[in-house]
């Protein structure tokens, strides 16, 4: 039996032990639990607005560290869980849509953002009847979670959320009220530095089993309004629900590639340095907070407030103190987390982390093509003695040695195997998960890509074919016939070059648009070679075997090159759809690209 | 495409005019970017030596003109 499922017995036997032999107990523990309901479907309504919005805000508004900052703080307070924000910015991350500098930024304002939890729980949650006002969100909710509308169903579930999240910290106020009548927790206090540590390592273990902070800071605040803990444990045991909280992201980032570890390692760094600090500095921090709450009016006595007031000046010390030295931060944990040495046959970028969400997604899967182009544009080029010199723009062709070299025989069906197959397999396997519910742009988006990983693959399976005659007449005694295969080697590596040079150009996202030259090109370059075949064969330079395998081998040259630029079209889109409509609907036509061809002259040595 | 979709959303409310002004910028954006890469390539073309890139160039400006003429024209049947 696994240790996980032995846990859980653990857990289950000690929650059924205290349910049989406490009453108040069971009303806490039920407490606990609705509010965890009340989190689970509070995620579950923002997560029904991602796909559009969110992401587009996370992407504009994270390119300089303080809108990093203050996008945390403001996600995190309106959504109150920095876990959805963690897991949203590693799935981000991990799909290359935001810099680690960027989720670095977020993660610190995260941890400011949630400081208003203790805010809501202690100004509002503990001094009303919260109940009152969880019942109508609860019926509301549940009415509007019946609606077909994706956008009401997110908002039922947030107010169900909101309300099992009030209905929770009712039950724990009332259970801790009675409790205290049966158990005095206070006499179990601790004090002094061992009290410190000793509670800090309770606040850890109640995240790291409830999963929440939340839930650990509902617990403490409760408890301590309802005098059953002391208000110096109830500061250690916030602290050690700060460093607890970072479990959700390493777990999160177990399933990222290695950004996403890198963030989920800042976050433990800056809890844990955060905690330090408050643990060494605990009086000073005390004294801090008695001022602050004399300043802002808050009662002496009042030390639920005050626990609020500790718990948001603790997070902002930690980020002044961590915010000057990101980037040190950054380069320590690129330099742990290095990027593995992936099999060029393997995904790079997809992975359950950029599953999560369907614009990380869509990104992740765009640079997964992008490497499937590469791995397929490096097979067309060791199957037409291209070198990577050969791909620079304008550059000489390197000549094809008349002897053939030993590298010039691979296998080419096993490095199809290992360089292509499987990463279309991949690639084809993630679109087909993907969710359904996505919005029509992004399930668009995926035909595309789907469409541009079956033309590329295509395209390399024309290549195999076209291999077969390139090798025996690329080392032909005729050099006519050698000629036209250097010319059709030549057309198609002018447009992987032309690729290359889009894929290069980030400033211009006009890509579709760029692929014009290239189509025009293509057309003169098939004209050009079709009126070659008639003339080499009339003039008895090439024989009518030779004129036959050249027809072919030009139209596989032709559908090689269309293919490619079919899969540039999918890869090159601009980020702006409307950019991409527009593209679309000034894209030459074939009859405008024909008018625009250089016919070939009749005679080609004239 | 979400903002010609967005768009169709508003013309039953508001009418036609709303729509083509959102594909009227992206138009105009594109032909200021196409207008760019045209008068780039042609200052390039000036100094050019070599055959190939000449036939080249000439090659790429005439298509870049095609699609200028053909995106004035879009922008002209949104008047």
């Amino acid at each position: 039996m696994s240790y996980r499922k032995l846990f859980l017995i653990a857990i289950l036997s000690v929650l059924g032990y205290g349910f049989w032999v406490s009453p108040d107990f069971k009303m806490i523990a039920a407490g606990v639990a609705i509010f965890l309901a009340g989190m689970l479907s509070l995620e579950e309504g923002f997560r029904a607005f991602t796909g559009g919005m969110l992401e587009q805000m996370l992407q504009r508004t994270t390119d300089k560290m303080w809108k990093s900052l203050t996008f945390g703080i403001i996600s995190t307070t309106i959504m109150q869980s920095s876990s959805l924000v963690s897991v949203i910015t590693i799935s981000f991350l991990s799909a290359g849509l935001i810099g680690l500098g960027a989720g670095i930024g977020i993660i610190f304002g995260a941890n400011i953002g949630t400081t208003t939890g203790a805010w809501l729980i202690a100004g509002f949650g503990l001094k009303v009847d919260i109940a009152a006002y969880a019942m109508p969100m609860l019926v509301f909710g549940v009415i509007l979670v019946f609606q077909s509308a994706k956008s009401l169903k997110g908002i039922g579930s947030i107010l169900i959320g909101l309300g099992f999240l009030f209905l929770g910290i009712h039950y724990m106020k009332d259970g801790f009220d009675a409790f205290r009548d049966t158990l005095d927790l206070a006499a179990y206090a601790m004090t002094g530095f061992w009290g410190l540590i000793v509670f800090t390592l309770f606040g850890m273990a109640a995240t790291v089993i409830m999963q929440s902070s939340h839930a650990t800071l509902v617990l403490i605040i409760t408890a301590l309004g309802a005098g059953q803990i002391t208000y110096e444990n109830a500061l250690a045991l916030a602290i050690g629900a700060n460093i607890g909280t970072t479990i959700t992201a390493i777990i999160g980032a177990m399933s990222a590639n290695e950004q996403g570890k890198r963030l989920a390692a800042a976050h433990l760094i800056f809890n844990v340095v955060t905690g330090i600090i408050a643990i060494t500095f605990i009086g000073q921090f005390r004294d801090a907070v008695d001022f602050t709450s004399a300043a802002v009016g808050i009662a002496d006595n009042d030390y639920t407030l005050k626990l609020a007031v500790f718990h948001t000046i603790f997070n902002l010390v930690g980020v002044m103190v961590m915010l000057p030295f990101t980037d040190q931060l950054q380069k320590f944990l690129v330099a742990t987390f290095k990027r593995p040495e992936i099999a060029t046959s393997k995904p790079r970028y997809l992975n359950n982390a950029s599953a999560e969400f369907p614009d990380a997604a869509v990104s992740a899967l765009r640079q997964e093509c992008g490497h499937l182009y590469e791995n397929g544009r490096d097979l067309i080029m060791r199957s037409l003695l291209l070198k990577p010199a050969d791909l620079q723009p304008d550059a000489t062709l390197s000549a094809i040695s008349q002897r053939k070299s030993p590298g010039e025989d691979f296998d080419f069906d096993t490095l199809y195997q290992q360089q292509i197959k499987d990463l279309y397999s991949a690639i084809i396997e993630f679109i087909s998960k993907a969710q359904v519910s996505w919005s029509q742009n992004q399930s668009g988006t995926l035909s595309w890509l789907r469409e541009a990983s079956r033309s590329l693959v295509e395209a390399i399976k024309d290549v195999k074919h076209l291999r077969k005659n390139f090798t025996i007449y690329a080392h032909s005694n005729n050099a006519h016939i050698r000629q036209e295969y250097m010319a059709i080697r030549e057309q198609i590596a002018s447009v992987l070059q032309e690729m290359e040079e889009i894929r290069s150009n980030e400033d211009d996202d006009l890509g579709i648009l760029a692929l014009d030259q290239l189509r025009v090109q293509i057309d003169e370059a098939d004209d050009h070679l079709n009126q070659q075949i008639d003339t080499l064969i009339r003039e008895g330079k090439i024989s009518p075997q030779m004129g036959t395998s050249l027809m072919n081998d030009t139209s596989y040259a032709h559908d090689i090159a269309t293919k490619l630029i079919a899969v540039g079209s999918s890869l090159f889109r601009a980020p702006d759809p409307g950019i991409t409509s527009v593209e679309y609907a000034l894209s030459l036509d074939d009859d405008e690209r024909h008018a625009l061809s250089e016919k070939p002259e009749k005679n080609r040595d004239q | 495409m979400a903002k010609i979709v967005m768009s169709e959303i508003v013309q039953s409310v508001i009418g036609k005019k709303s729509i083509d002004c959102s594909k009227r910028s992206c138009i105009k954006s594109v032909l200021k970017k196409l207008r760019k890469r045209e008068h780039d390539l042609k200052d390039e073309l000036k100094d050019e030596k070599s055959d190939k890139r000449v036939k080249k160039l000439s090659r790429d400006i005439k298509v870049l003109h095609a699609q200028r003429h053909k995106g004035l024209k879009v922008l002209k049947s949104l008047d």
